[in-house]
């Protein structure tokens, strides 16, 4: 039998190690299908399973992207990865069309994603290129925002959903009038 | 006199009832042995195992809770290089103590450990 004689460094990488699996144990139990040769041992502190998790959930690649932010000490550059979604160009045509799809996308970005061991959580925006998940690096473990993240996908699922049907509901009206003004139409000039 | 020796053996008379009903409540019942033996997997695995890959595992078998009170314990872990006074009776209960005691390695970390600085007599003016 062996024993361990735990550091600060190895105790971390143990720590991101558990995070790890019990991020991907939540994926597999959630019906996600997990590479085989995807490696589940952290190498280094703060080696967090964030990106695949995102990209696994969401169904597409993250891309990563500095953003430029000013204070009054002078600007600094932040990481940010941007979700290129299925359906955002559909996404970002009907929130203009329908300002109260606006209000939807608050509610998705006042989730809480709060990281109970510490640590700032991430939070979400949403600009023309995808939706925007800022502070990743600032989140010291993954698998308590878990929760969140899913229910993040089910709400984006059924806001888009929602939407792209009330657009098809409302071009059907508007069909419809127009047919109806015709035939109205066609059937004065009959009169006359 | 013969009365007093009487109640005397009465009262050290040895308790088996007691002592078996004592006994039987330290021993783990099935579930908590399962449960005991789930987190030392976990924890061999995480700690102990060369293996890295998903593939290598089964996901299906790992037990969330337990792989979560896994996590707890190591979050709760206080690091052996500190040398703190303390650091035993903290991590007292916890698996890889246990592990490390029945190993015997607690016996040579004491070799590790930095020398505590002695204390100064307090003076009281």
């Amino acid at each position: 039998m062996k024993g361990l004689w735990l550091t600060v460094d190895s105790l971390c990488n143990y720590l991101q190690t558990l995070d790890n699996l019990i991020t991907l144990k939540r994926l597999d139990e959630e019906g996600y299908k997990l590479p085989s040769d995807f490696t589940f041992v952290a190498s280094t502190w703060g080696d967090h399973l964030m990106e695949f998790a995102l990209a696994t959930i969401f169904e597409c690649t993250p891309v990563e992207r500095s953003l430029t932010r000013k204070t009054s000490n002078g600007s600094y550059e932040t990481p940010e990865l941007v979700l290129p979604l299925d359906g955002y160009e559909d996404w970002w045509r009907l929130r203009d069309k329908y300002p109260e799809a606006k209000e939807l996308e608050e509610d998705m970005s006042s989730l809480e994603f709060d990281c109970i061991y510490g640590g700032s959580g991430i939070s979400i925006r949403f600009d023309q290129d995808g939706m925007i998940v800022e502070d990743v690096s600032d989140t010291t473990y993954c698998h308590p925002i878990m929760d969140d993240l899913f229910t993040l996908k089910r709400m984006w699922i059924e806001s888009l959903n929602f939407w792209r049907g009330k657009e098809l509901q409302d071009g059907s009206n508007e069909r419809r009038m127009e047919n109806c003004d015709s035939e109205a139409a066609h059937e004065v000039s009959q009169c006359a | 006199m013969d009365g007093n020796v009487e109640s005397l053996e009465n009262q050290v008379n040895f308790d088996t009832d007691c002592f078996a009903q004592s006994l039987a409540s330290r021993v783990l019942d099935n579930a908590e042995a399962e449960q005991k033996e789930k987190m030392l997997e976990i924890i061999d695995l995480v700690c102990y195992s060369d293996k890295t890959l998903v593939g290598d595992i089964n996901l299906k078998e790992l037990d969330r809770e337990i792989l979560e009170a896994a996590f707890e314990e190591l979050q709760e872990y206080q690091s052996d290089e500190h040398g703190e006074e303390d650091t035993d009776l903290v991590n007292e209960g916890q698996t890889i103590v246990e592990i490390n005691r029945i190993a015997g390695m607690d016996i040579h970390f004491e070799h590790f450990k930095p020398k505590h600085v002695q204390r100064k007599t307090r003076r009281f003016f």
